[in-house]
């Protein structure tokens, strides 16, 4: 074996945490392992009652700030969700770039209609900025019963 | 009975495509199931799909290809005989790869189900789709039937994307959407013609 064929020879038991032939590299799963990922369900009272829209935007606005702090160059490398769910009806934003969130209202949202409490379902992916403090985020953000 | 798994990335756009997609399918006159398929505890996808008046028998709890596989395709054995649909629609998680979906149900699955699969590819993020999170994505389309090219609003395609793609899917048959495309007949339509492109193609 010339002094080339054992720099390319790569026999299995030649890998190790020193090798450099990719094998230590993280491949999806590990990526996937690692991610960042909240899911929670928020009960939030509201006193005095406020109407559904003020509130629905005072908690989206809430949300995309969070998006924002996970955010590579404008885009949330995975996923931020949210889904209000309350009297008036249900309210949802998903977001994927900080400057295009996506709202969507239920047909028959009563943005008028005085809410005492809402529900909150947040479900938070991300496999970029995996040690931001999401949870505590949430916390200061929503603080609920 | 036909069996379509969607996949693709995290806020690709499935869950939009599937309620638009099942509206078409039973306008066409068929019946359908719908599986979600969600990372986490609270289910945010399938209320919205509840919203439209469907059942929906969400598995929570991970992604499919890692650690709920077998429930997968008991889900699918019972929706088989108790419901019979012409459809059973799964939406993968955003984290799902493809290649281990095809893998599972060539495996487990019924040698006679007729599986297609669907790649959502998000051009607004496809810097970072074939950049930092490339070994994730290239997963999500290397084992795609069909790759859609949805949110073309934000960024459209160029010669470069068709390329990557074919390279990286080189059987898959490549489809751009836009507002009419994803109108629910629309819709539905496509997914059938791409199908039968793909099957002329094997």
């Amino acid at each position: 074996m010339n002094a080339n064929e054992r720099d390319n020879h790569h026999a299995h038991h030649h890998h190790g945490p020193g090798c450099k032939c990719g094998c230590n590299e993280p491949g999806a799963e590990d990526i996937i392992q690692d991610a960042l990922i909240v899911s929670e369900r928020i009960e939030v009272p509201v006193n005095p009652a406020q109407p559904a829209d003020r509130l629905r935007e005072a908690a989206f606005g809430k949300i995309a700030a969070i998006a924002e702090a996970i955010a590579v160059e404008g885009a949330v490398l995975g996923h931020v969700k949210a889904l209000i769910q309350c009297p008036a009806g249900k309210a949802s934003i998903s977001i994927t770039r900080v400057d295009s969130p996506d709202i969507t209202l239920q047909e028959g949202w009563e943005g008028e209609r005085a809410i005492e409490a809402y529900t909150l379902s947040v479900s938070l992916l991300s496999l970029a900025n995996v040690e931001a403090p999401v949870k505590q985020m949430l916390e200061r953000a929503f603080p609920h019963a | 009975m036909d069996i379509l798994i969607i996949g693709g990335f995290l806020g690709s756009g499935k869950t939009t495509l599937v309620k638009s997609l099942i509206r078409g399918l039973v306008d066409d006159g068929k019946t359908c199931a719908i599986i979600e398929n969600e990372i986490g505890e609270v289910g945010i996808d399938d209320a919205i799909i509840e919203e439209a008046g469907l059942q929906v028998t969400p598995l929570f709890g991970g992604c499919v290809c890692c650690q709920i596989s077998g429930n997968l395709i008991s889900a699918i054995d019972k929706i088989e005989e108790e419901v019979g649909p012409d459809w059973v629609i799964v939406e993968m998680t955003g984290l799902a790869l493809m290649d281990s979906i095809r893998d599972t149900f060539e495996r487990y699955g019924k040698a006679d189900a007729r599986i297609h699969t669907l790649s959502i590819a998000d051009l607004s993020r496809w810097k970072h789709l074939v950049g930092a999170l490339s070994m994730v994505f290239d997963r999500q389309v290397e084992g795609a039937d069909v790759i859609w090219l949805n949110k073309t609003d934000i960024a459209a395609p160029t010669e470069d994307t068709y390329r990557v793609l074919q390279e990286k899917a080189p059987d898959a048959i490549i489809a751009e959407l836009d507002e009419a495309s994803k109108q629910p007949d629309a819709l539905w339509m496509l997914l059938m013609r791409n199908l039968e492109e793909r099957k002329r193609g094997c």
